[in-house]
């Protein structure tokens, strides 16, 4: 003989109005296994936990059957509730008799009052079969693992840092940075993007805490959370970075010269390098396929002059293994390939280019020295027309996405160029203006009245080439006619989209991206931070694009996560996880490939399955894979579940 | 001039005929002016294409059956061509003209052309004039 | 001899007569046949863009039945029978409510199976895939000697490009690769597929002027010595009204513009009666003679 509680709440009128409460209270105040049936007007308030309380203690209860709303909702509130009264929380259960009765059948009222009658007892019979579990404790290795060298990743590695954890901060460059480094000014205060990362650079590059992994990616993540197990490819720099001092006689020396990818192939670099000027760390590489002696087997110059003979042409590829307890995503983003999009020419035309193009031409440390000169004859453009949503919104050619800053950094762009050109005339062509940021309005309005700026609103049809002039073709839907701009150059606002190779490394980390690309949140207002994935967080343009305060914030958000999971002391998983009954299991392993977790594996010794408690979600998988019935989830096994159809039937 | 707009407008029998004959999502336009930042008739037009399709959505009909620009319309297809939201503007524009040619009237009276024309234009030219000014009563 | 059946339009067998001959005596000369398909009717000139127009899908689907009989491909020359077929023969296949209306209508015409394997072939793709312009090159004896031609990339051949799935319509090659089998020298230009004005030419010919006159200058003044067309309309706008374009424009100098099949003839060293110079208002003679080309 049981004793359960019963407590049925009204929940206002949401069950009261269509439950006949009175009725269902009394048809259980005679029934088996039931000690007290009670109700209460709203159950999760302070007086409605403290009846359940109460009960517990008074009538020694050992099983309490609470029919309100979805577990969902308050399933933690009834159980934490029965612990503080002494009782284990996994005897106690949830009927759901909002959802899935009263609000449903809200015009069958006497028929709604017999379904929540046979909700509850079929509850019953699961909660008297239930078994009093423990939760699961495990250890945390209180190391992170940040992938992403830019803003995002280096604002999250310091805090993180700063607390007192060990970080490792992989980055796939041979530098830290991200695309902010190669930015010349930001918005909307037009501050010297180097000048306001360097020091973050520098202070991840010097921090005691933090390890730098730069010309490294991840390549095998297994584990869980708080127990993560990494291997990293530290790419072969064919550069002895124990030794080099960042002299750059060999870059200075080096014969071999090739488009820079910094520069976004204005410019030129060697084939032994450095990122920039501001590198952290400030050591160099060899790119295989542009230097002399990987592809002829001559040249060997910077061998030659190296000081301190930091040159080997003999490395290799190394792995690296690393244990943390949890992984920061801070990959960044790319731009669209803009020949996506064969109408404005790009790619075809040397004077068309993209808007990180332009931050290069821009840059005191670009391929012009900061003077805008266009790319086909190094000509000063006098008349420059700047294009937005070249991709974005499109769902024909492009993404459909608002790419949310290409607003403001062309805005940015046109004030820019009329700093240096000014009886230049720039022209923007926009359909909207999305200036949202703190002093963004302000910013763009400045530029329209002080800068002489021309926002047409509409979309360019075409771009074409007549003689050194780029004929542009648009319209100005605000006075309905069609415009026409020979221009000196053009610069493309293109989409942003996820950085290459995220699907890959969502794979790599077993979470998941949207169709884009960009990893997913678990909750798009309330978890922005959190990945699908347990010790998986998220920062910076890898979830969505979105400017640098913004991106700020965030890898501080992700970080404080991380800090909150460091500062338990052990971490506690639910216990309603797989089983194995060890008679009746035959050993074919056949959960092992059911399970999507990798929570399953066959004991060496017994050759039973075995279930890896803290990587086990519960999902029943296995339960359904297996043939003999051996595998279960526990407090839900099939007996108990026929035990509540019978009694309901 | 002021615009009254109430659900009967926006939704006449109309504007559901050109909805009917071009079967366009007409609310799926953003104005963006692609469409006519592209159309090589553009300038001669009295309503360019994209305020034609903003009249439509506005319910203003029958200022597009009396404009000039239906009839300047090639169908060239370069507006629905680029169209970033898949919007066929083409066959809005065909919509139009079916609408009026329907009522019976005319744009063209074919028959009026002189003789040597008849000759000179390839017949290829001569019935596309038929089927986009002439009605068919 | 490979034999194709093919759909010459109306335009190419009357007043266009001659350009059809230069096309049919070039393709006998690299061993293709083309059999004029027998009783076609016109296509339409115009494809139906109203929903409910489904009696001018009628006469394109008789002409698929016709054609399937002989082959599952059929072959036309003129631009806008190519826009008309290639898309009735789409949506007749795509879309079942529409065919069923037709095919009821056409009763006995239609008691077949509607000839699903069927594909509609423009001129210049037949040359592209079965001739392949490499071979193309070898074949000629008459290489054009870097003759500048600005191909006129039309609206119907390539446009709307879900429909017409041909090349990309914003950056199509095709001509451009054709002119330099050839031995010609493609010439890129702003206005290579903006619309000449089409049949504008008879309800607003002032208009229609602009269009063609602003494709002229246009290739002029990229360098073109000559331009290229597959569309009876556009040549006819592009070639004879040149004569009210020197009415209007005192410095306005004449250029030449060739029919697609014209060049093809001339390079396979085709005797100049076949190749259809009556057709052109400017005459390429004085062009082709100072090239050695005739």
């Amino acid at each position: 003989m049981k004793k359960i509680g019963l407590f049925i709440c009204h929940c206002g009128s949401n069950i009261a109005g269509t439950v006949d409460i009175a009725k269902v209270k009394g048809y259980f105040s005679e029934y088996d296994d039931i000690e007290i049936s009670d109700d209460y007007k709203y159950m999760c308030s302070e007086p409605g936990q403290k009846k359940l309380r109460d009960a517990i203690k008074e009538r020694e209860l050992d099983g309490v059957v609470v029919a309100c709303c979805s577990p969902r909702m308050h399933e933690i509130t009834f159980r934490n509730a029965a612990v503080s009264a002494g009782l284990n929380p996994y005897k106690v259960e949830i009927a759901n008799i909002r959802e899935q009765c009263s609000w449903v059948h809200q015009k069958e009222k006497d028929k709604a009052t017999e379904k929540a009658i046979a909700i509850i007892k079929t509850m019953i019979e699961k909660v008297k079969r239930d078994e009093p579990l423990q939760p699961i404790e495990f250890n945390i290795t209180k190391r992170a693992l940040v992938i992403g060298g830019g803003i995002a990743g280096i604002t999250a590695a310091i805090d993180i840092a700063n607390a007192g954890y060990e970080v490792i901060l992989v980055e796939k460059r041979h530098s830290i940075g991200g695309k902010m480094l190669e930015l010349s000014e930001t918005f909307p205060t037009l501050d010297c993007a180097q000048c306001t990362l360097t020091p973050k650079t520098v202070e991840a590059g010097r921090h005691p805490k933090i390890k730098l992994l730069v010309y490294s990616e991840v390549e095998e993540v297994k584990g869980y959370i708080g127990n993560f197990d990494v291997k990293i490819r530290r790419k072969a720099s064919y550069v002895d970075w124990t030794k080099c001092t960042g002299c750059g006689l060999c870059q200075e020396k080096c014969p071999a010269k090739t488009e820079s990818e910094f520069d976004h192939g204005l410019g030129e670099r060697k084939a032994i390098y450095t990122l920039s000027p501001q590198a952290v760390p400030n050591k160099p590489i060899i790119d295989k396929n542009s230097c002399r002696f990987f592809r002829e087997g001559k040249c060997r110059v910077c061998e030659k002059i190296c000081p301190v003979q930091a040159i080997n042409y003999e490395m290799k590829d190394e792995i690296i293994e690393e244990k943390v307890g949890a992984i920061i995503v801070a990959t960044g983003y790319d731009i669209l390939e803009t020949e996506k999009i064969p109408e404005y020419g790009y790619g075809m035309y040397k004077d068309v280019i993209d808007g990180l193009q332009f931050e290069r031409l821009n840059s005191a440390s670009g391929p012009t020295g900061g003077e805008i000169r266009r790319p086909s004859d190094g000509k000063v453009p006098k008349e420059v027309v700047f294009i937005k949503c070249v991709g974005s919104r499109d769902p024909e050619k492009g993404i459909p996405y608002c790419s949310r800053i290409c607003c403001m950094y062309l805005g940015k762009h046109a004030r820019l160029y009329k700093h240096k050109v000014p009886d230049g005339q720039a022209y923007l062509f926009y359909m909207d203006i999305r200036s949202f940021g703190k002093g963004y309005e302000e910013f763009i309005q400045q530029s329209m009245e002080e800068a002489n700026l021309l926002y047409i609103r509409g979309r360019v049809a075409r771009i074409m080439q007549e003689g050194d002039k780029l004929v542009v073709w648009g319209v100005d839907t605000l006075s309905g006619r069609k415009v026409e701009i020979k221009a000196d150059m053009v610069v493309l606002g293109t989409a942003v989209i996820p950085s290459g190779g995220a699907k890959e490394l969502a794979k790599i980390l077993r979470t998941s991206t949207d169709e884009y690309g960009f990893f997913s949140e678990a909750h798009i207002k309330l978890k922005p931070v959190e990945s699908m994935t347990g010790g998986i967080y998220l920062a910076g343009c890898a979830q969505a694009p979105k400017d640098i305060p913004d991106t700020v914030a965030q890898a501080g958000a992700a970080a404080a996560k991380v800090l909150s999971l460091f500062g338990q002391e052990k971490m506690v998983q639910e216990p309603l996880i797989a089983c194995v009954d060890a008679d009746l299991c035959s050993g074919c392993g056949i959960c092992v490939t059911a399970c999507p977790f990798d929570a399953r594996m066959l004991d060496d010794e017994s050759k039973i399955s075995i279930v890896n408690e803290a990587l086990c979600q519960g999902c029943g998988a296995c339960v359904s894979a297996c043939p003999n019935k051996a595998c279960q989830l526990r407090n839900a096994s099939p007996q108990t579940y026929m035990a509540m159809v019978d009694r309901y039937l | 001039m002021k615009l009254i707009l109430d659900r009967a407008k926006l939704n006449s029998d109309l504007v559901q005929s050109i909805k009917d004959i071009s079967l366009q999502k007409i609310m799926a336009c953003y104005q963006c002016g692609k469409c006519t930042a592209g159309c090589p008739l553009a300038d001669a037009m009295d309503i360019v294409p994209n305020e034609m399709m903003r009249l439509v959505m506005l319910g203003e009909i029958d200022k597009l059956l009396s404009s000039k620009a239906i009839w300047l319309c090639t169908s060239c297809f370069q507006c629905g061509t680029r169209c970033p939201k898949g919007i066929e503007v083409h066959r809005v524009f065909e919509a139009l003209r079916c609408l009026a040619l329907r009522d019976g009237k005319n744009y063209t009276d074919m028959e009026k052309l002189p003789d040597e024309k008849l000759e000179e234009i390839p017949q290829q030219g001569i019935i596309a004039g038929f089927r986009k000014f002439e009605s068919l009563e | 001899m490979e034999i194709y059946p093919y759909f010459p339009g109306c335009a190419l067998s009357t007043k266009a007569k001659a350009l059809d001959i230069c096309a049919r005596e070039s393709m006998k000369a690299l061993g293709i046949e083309l059999k004029e398909l027998e009783d076609w009717t016109c296509c339409g000139a115009v494809f139906p863009l109203a929903e409910d127009e489904h009696i001018r899908l009628v006469s394109p689907a008789r002409s698929f039945y016709k054609a399937i009989k002989y082959s599952d491909r059929l072959v036309t020359l003129c631009s806008a029978c190519f826009n008309v077929l290639r898309r009735s023969l789409k949506v007749l296949k795509e879309n079942a409510a529409r065919r069923e209306r037709v095919i009821n209508y056409m009763e006995e015409e239609a008691l077949e199976p509607f000839p699903e394997q069927l594909k509609i072939h423009h001129f210049i793709e037949l040359i592209r895939d079965v001739i392949g312009f490499e071979n193309l090159s070898t074949k000629i004896t008459k290489p054009l000697q870097g003759l500048k031609i600005a191909p006129f990339y039309d609206c119907l051949t390539f446009r709307p490009p879900k429909e017409m799935e041909f090349e990309d319509s914003e950056n199509p090659r095709i001509f451009s690769n054709y002119i330099t089998a050839l031995g010609g020298i493609p010439v890129d230009f702003p206005y290579r597929s903006e619309c000449c004005g089409a049949h504008l030419s008879v309800s607003n010919p002032d208009v229609s002027l602009e269009c063609s006159y602003r494709i002229i200058k246009s290739a002029q003044l990229a360098g073109a010595e000559a331009l290229l067309t597959s569309c009876p309309l556009c040549h006819y706008n592009l070639d004879f009204r040149q004569k009210e374009m020197a009415e209007k424009n005192i410095d306005f100098k004449p250029i030449p513009v060739f029919y697609l099949t014209q060049i093809l003839g001339i390079a396979l060293g085709l005797p100049k009666e076949v190749l259809g110079f009556e057709k052109n208002y400017v005459s390429p003679l004085s062009l082709l003679e100072g090239k050695g080309l005739i």
